[in-house]
């Protein structure tokens, strides 16, 4: 698999989010996309999967660029899970992961066995078994966003987008999402690109790291190559210790200060 | 899943049971009374000249514009739901009722013919305004380069609704007291004067679409979802959105053509149908289909039958009913 932007220009309006976006995503890697707030790391992610087409540039999966294929091929090979995603009411969690094999039916889709194996297996792996009939609505944040990560799996693609998956969880549940998305990783062979905020969380799971500012890449590489204290001032304006973690061996941030505006 | 698939037949069992029931019911009920053993005998070739005159022509007529009615304005308003994500919307809020309410408007005022060519002259043309009104609030609603939003959908329809009502009451002003009735009737909504002819027509009619509809359930499931997800599922939100819109409008504007504007069956029907077997499409499509027809035929056979011999505007009912229920979904609706 080869996936990349080129030259990509996106703007709201007048006002430019993104310039001339040059990015490679490393092929069954956990890639994470960091920034301070209105960097445009959401932005770029959204143009990455089609969710937004940018005014300039061609994002090319295995040499065919995506904004001009069919929306439901790509979905075979790209899954999505938004920020905040929202079910209408009384869906439940069965039934939202039985969508998830919508990319590969045509009309009326009734599901085979095939597509029950694999929703089964989405809730197994996501640990949903025990809650597929209850609605979406009667479960907790961190049930709830198990509930689409599973939805994204049943799709059974090789390429998965999330946008900061772990926001509004506490930290348990951050840990546990965390360390499903790098087990889904490692023994399912899934790419995955990512937006989280926790940078410790971004040093223990990161494969490859891409600090954006201002619409532009600063640094990219691994945790250690990014995640040092001139890098953070750089893309976050912080001032920060960086030590390495005893137990995981990865960088632990330690922010101190913000850098004293002029 | 096994859950909500037996929920669906249950109901499905019971909503078919009672609309054969009012069917029935509608049938043997009226000023001249008659039994199921007259229905039958009259059904199969029997009975006098005016029993057919009654039976087929009165009554079956009614029954059956009620019933398809019914079905198709539910389920244009669970398509409109869906799409613009909100299930207060109602297919009022495509335009279809003003468009084609202003229409009717016009044909009175400028026409003052016989009504025998009315009958086919304005489901004509109130489907004309059903259309040019829903394109209006569409184009108005849409931007370049984005998909389709539906807040700008619904406020958008509300404008323009509310735009082509205040010209309504323009050209009202303008009506002799005669044509005004006979317009006001077939606003508030009535299923009364129509002929075999409307029935056949709207039932090919409906025949066409909602399999059309009830095929692509699965792709109505997916735009109901936030874009991202829809889009990352493959669905092409323009077209989608664009599609079932002009489904949902061909529909309702038929029904109106023919029944006038009903309020409130596409409002409840569909949320009704969605509180059974859940917002699954394959499954509350069907419901709301049948829920809208049963809710139509019962509320005529209510407007004929509760101040006899003279009759209530089927809308009135329905109104009777729809009001709160409406209040109900807001009462107790959390968002």
């Amino acid at each position: 698999m080869e996936f990349y932007s080129q030259n990509v220009d996106i703007s709201y309006g007048k006002n430019k989010i993104v310039e001339d976006l040059n990015l490679r995503i490393p092929e069954g890697r956990v890639t994470v996309i960091i920034g301070a707030n209105g960097s445009g790391k959401s932005t770029i992610l959204k143009a990455l999967c089609r969710i937004l087409h940018p005014d300039r540039g061609e994002v090319i999966l295995d040499g065919k660029n995506i904004y001009t294929q069919s929306t439901k091929e790509l979905a075979k090979r790209i899954a999505i899970l938004p920020q905040s995603p929202e079910s209408p009411e009384g869906l439940t969690v069965e039934e939202l992961v039985s969508y998830g094999r919508s990319p590969y039916k045509a009309g009326y889709g009734k599901l085979d066995a095939q597509d029950k194996e694999k929703i089964a297996w989405a809730l197994r792996v996501t640990g949903m078994t025990e809650f597929a009939d209850r609605a979406l609505e009667q479960l907790s944040g961190g049930q709830r966003q198990r509930a689409w990560i599973a939805l994204c799996i049943s799709q059974d693609t090789e390429i998965l987008f999330l946008d900061e998956p772990t926001t509004f969880l506490d930290i348990a549940y951050q840990l546990d999402i965390l360390k499903l998305l790098s087990d889904l990783n490692q023994n399912y062979k899934k790419t995955i690109v990512m937006v989280i905020h926790d940078l410790n969380q971004v040093a223990r799971f990161a494969d490859h790291v891409v600090a954006i500012k201002k619409g532009k890449i600063t640094c990219e590489g691994s945790a250690e190559e990014v995640l040092t204290p001139e890098n953070l001032k750089q893309v976050f304006g912080v001032l920060a210790d960086v030590v390495v973690d005893q137990r995981s061996k990865r960088p632990l941030c330690i922010p101190y200060d913000n850098i004293p505006s002029l | 899943m096994e859950n909500q698939n037996r929920r669906f037949r249950t109901a499905l069992l019971l909503i078919l049971v009672l609309i054969l029931a009012i069917f029935l019911l509608s049938l043997t009920t009226g000023l001249t009374p008659l039994s199921l053993k007259d229905i039958f005998r009259i059904l199969f070739g029997g009975g006098k000249r005016e029993e057919k005159l009654i039976l087929f022509h009165y009554r079956m007529i009614r029954i059956l514009v009620a019933l398809l009615v019914g079905a198709g304005l539910s389920v244009s308003g669970m398509i409109f739901q869906t799409i613009s994500k909100n299930s207060l919307a109602s297919p009022d809020l495509l335009g279809v009722s003003a468009g084609a309410g202003l229409s009717v408007l016009l044909l009175s005022y400028f026409y003052k013919g016989s009504s025998a060519f009315g009958i086919f002259v304005l489901p004509l043309f109130s489907t004309v305004g059903a259309l040019a009104a829903a394109i209006l609030i569409y184009t108005l609603a849409s931007r370049k380069d984005q998909y389709l939003s539906p807040i700008r959908l619904i406020l958008m329809g509300i404008a323009v609704s509310s735009g082509i009502h205040s010209l309504d009451m323009i050209v009202s002003i303008r009506l002799s007291p005669e044509q005004y009735n006979r317009v006001n009737t077939w606003m508030i909504g009535s299923v009364f004067g129509n002929t075999w002819t409307h029935v056949l027509v709207l039932l090919l009619w409906l025949m066409l679409i909602l399999p059309i509809i009830f095929y692509h359930a699965m792709d109505l499931n997916l735009l109901r979802l936030s874009d991202g997800i829809a889009i990352g599922l493959g669905s092409d939100l323009k077209r989608g959105r664009l599609a079932f819109l002009a489904l949902a409008v061909m529909l309702a504007a038929a029904c109106v053509s023919v029944g006038g504007t009903i309020s409130f069956v596409g409002l409840i029907c569909p949320h009704l149908a969605r509180k059974m077997v859940g917002p699954n499409h394959k499954l509350s499509l069907p419901i709301s289909a049948l829920l809208g027809a049963l809710l139509l035929m019962s509320a005529d056979l209510i407007a004929r039958t509760i101040i006899a011999p003279r009759e209530l505007l089927l809308g009135i009912v329905v109104s009777l009913v729809g009001a709160p229920y409406f209040l109900y979904i807001l009462l107790t609706s959390k968002k």
